[in-house]
């Protein structure tokens, strides 16, 4: 009876098109919107994720995600520095500026200010110059989509050299670097610390977080605790404090509910044209179902039929959804807007067991009517 | 010996205060090797009694025997074996599968049976030659006329030799001349030496096919004649 099933669903190429339909674009939707969504919100922890030199950010007891700074004074790195477990603390500054080019364009950037001796925080991934870049005087390192957003006519790479100029101070931009795109989408810069807090406006405190490495074998929780206990800042492990600052995001804004409406709908809609029209192929096929009871086919193998038709669906619906969601993360890969997207395993997983809800909720409807089909249907003119 | 045995047969339809009464104490014994028809006007319930005999409809009253077996005491799952090893089916409106080839739709019953398709497949096309569909057995029901069609359902309802053929109104969609050779061919392929062959018609031009002819008028049988001869106030075209 799996071949006759099979026949059935191809047999009827409109209505299968429809059905495969439904639940590719439900897949397709639900598992873009919610890939852009994680990726939209690890944005907002990735100036945290990517520092991995860090175990633990300690900073103001006010502050309540990265973009939120709140400065402490000098003295705080050296009572880090003097707290059991610590192997070593450095200062990391974050602030904004303007960015005035020699041809008068303004852009407001985002500068982080990254120890002078150690660098801990400058990026990893340089795509012209290295970290000896930043060592020298007056410089500034671009992220390349930084580069981008501030000469959109130019390849970024051709402005290493560049002198320009930051609240009236001169600057070389000295290397463009690769650094996970983050939330805030002004131009980010890095400068060594000395050079960032001479770069910005003057205040009393200027130090953003300080970065702190454990000891070998030391409990990072503890640590942070410790650090608290001792210093009165608040200190949290890296991945704490990044899923703190995607948290703020998520209860804060409006993005998980409008990501959520979107995500709902795709569901709705693709559970909707997928049941009815699963619901509306069986309803049709009523008959021919009566028929074969009829002749002798059991409840059971009409179930397995139409349980085959509807995994068949789900599978190739789910496969050209999933193809989709991945061709379109692929052809973006390379623009700015989406830089970093991507389709997390997780996303497949559960877009599989939304779909397979999707199909179950469509034949659980149409089986009723199957199972309640009188064989004498058949002798009904 | 008879293939098919009623008893008291009643059926009824709807709840209790709103019950229509549509068959009334019927008795009747089909025959096997005859080619019994149940004739009668539109609404008399020779349909419903074609259900019922056919174990696709459980009566309200009375007991029916099929080769031996009391189907209105089965389970559902035992009449369902018996329909699909005992019985073969042909429908007014032939309800071939429209996706599967002629060779295909009347391998049915082998298939619902467990046999593979390909292989059922290959015996229905034997069927099907011995009809003259074998240059048609690869086509689709939409690529064959009405006729066609019907005989596609006559291989269906034989192709797993059963001891009782039941037909609902097999020519009520066909032309004169089709209708003839159908009934021909049904009278040739399926009626035989230990089969039954049940037809339920108001076409008075297929009576000279039968074998034995039960008139029903509103529920009753109201008539029963053999060998041409037609229940009084009957005519043959």
């Amino acid at each position: 009876m799996r071949s006759v099933a099979l026949k059935m669903l191809l047999g009827d190429s409109a209505k299968y098109l429809a059905l495969v339909f439904g639940v590719a674009f439900a897949t397709l939707l639900m598992s873009q919107q919610v890939s852009i969504f994680i990726g939209l919100m690890t944005r907002t922890a990735n100036q945290v994720l990517d520092v991995r030199e860090a175990d633990i950010w300690v900073m103001d007891p006010r502050v309540r995600y990265v973009d939120e700074v709140e400065p402490l004074p000098d003295a705080a790195l050296g009572r880090v520095r003097s707290v059991e477990g610590v192997e070593w603390a450095a200062p990391l500054f974050k602030g904004n500026a303007i960015f005035r080019t020699r041809d008068g364009l303004i852009n407001q950037i985002n500068i982080l200010g990254v120890d002078d001796e150690t660098l801990v925080g400058a990026p990893r991934t340089w795509l012209a110059g290295d970290l000896e870049a930043l060592r020298q005087p007056n410089s500034i390192v671009f992220d390349k989509e930084g580069a981008t957003l501030i000469w959109p006519d130019d390849d970024p790479l051709s402005k290493v050299g560049t002198e320009a100029e930051i609240n009236d101070r001169r600057v070389v931009v000295t290397g463009i670097a690769n650094t996970a795109p983050s939330f805030i989408t002004f131009p980010l810069a890095y400068a060594r610390y000395s050079e960032a807090i001479r770069f910005t406006p003057p205040q009393r405190n200027k130090m953003s977080f300080v970065l702190v490495r454990a000891r070998d074998g030391v409990d990072h929780e503890a640590l942070a605790e410790r650090i608290e206990t001792q210093t009165g800042y608040q200190a949290l492990t890296w991945d704490s404090f990044a899923w703190r600052s995607v948290q703020y995001y998520l209860t804060r804004t409006g993005i998980p509910v409008n990501f959520g409406i979107t995500v709902m709908l795709g569901f709705i809609v693709g559970a909707a044209v997928t049941a009815q029209t699963f619901y509306l192929f069986v309803i049709e096929n009523l008959r021919q179902f009566g028929a074969l009871k009829a002749i002798g086919a059991t409840n059971g193998q009409i179930t397995g039929m139409v349980l085959l038709q509807a995994g068949v669906v789900g599978l190739i619906g789910y496969g050209l959804g999933m193809g989709g969601a991945a061709a379109f993360f692929t052809f973006v890969r390379g623009t700015a807007a989406l830089e970093g997207f991507y389709l997390p395993w997780q996303v497949l997983v559960g877009t599989g067991v939304v779909v397979f809800l999707i199909i179950l909720i469509s034949v659980l409807g149409s089986l009723t009517k199957v199972f309640r089909v009188d064989p004498a249907i058949v002798f009904r003119g | 010996m008879s293939a098919v045995i009623a008893r008291d047969i009643e059926m009824a339809f709807g709840s209790n205060g709103l019950k229509t009464q549509v068959l009334f104490d019927i008795d009747l014994e089909i025959a096997s090797g005859e080619l019994t028809m149940l004739v009668g006007p539109s609404g008399c319930g020779k349909t419903t009694l074609l259900s019922i005999l056919s174990g696709t409809l459980k009566p309200t009253g009375g007991d029916v025997e099929v080769m031996g077996n009391v189907i209105t005491r089965m389970k559902d799952s035992e009449k369902v074996i018996l329909r699909r090893r005992c019985i073969g089916f042909i429908f007014q409106q032939y309800n071939l599968l429209p996706a599967l080839t002629a060779a295909e739709n009347a391998a049915m019953a082998l298939v619902a049976d467990g046999m593979p398709l390909k292989q059922a497949a290959e015996k229905a096309r034997a069927v099907l030659e011995t009809l003259g569909m074998g240059p048609h057995a690869d086509k689709l029901p939409r690529m064959l006329s009405g006729g066609q069609q019907q005989r596609v359902a006559i291989a269906r309802a034989i192709v797993h030799e059963p001891d009782l053929v039941v037909c609902d109104e097999p020519t009520a969609a066909l032309d004169a001349e089709t209708g003839r050779q159908v009934m021909e061919l049904l009278k040739e392929a399926a009626a035989g030496p230990g089969r039954a062959v049940l037809v339920v018609t108001h076409d008075n031009r297929i009576y000279r096919y039968a074998d034995r002819i039960v008139a029903m008028e509103d529920g009753r049988i109201v008539g029963d004649s053999r060998l041409g001869t037609l229940p009084e106030g009957l005519h043959a075209h």
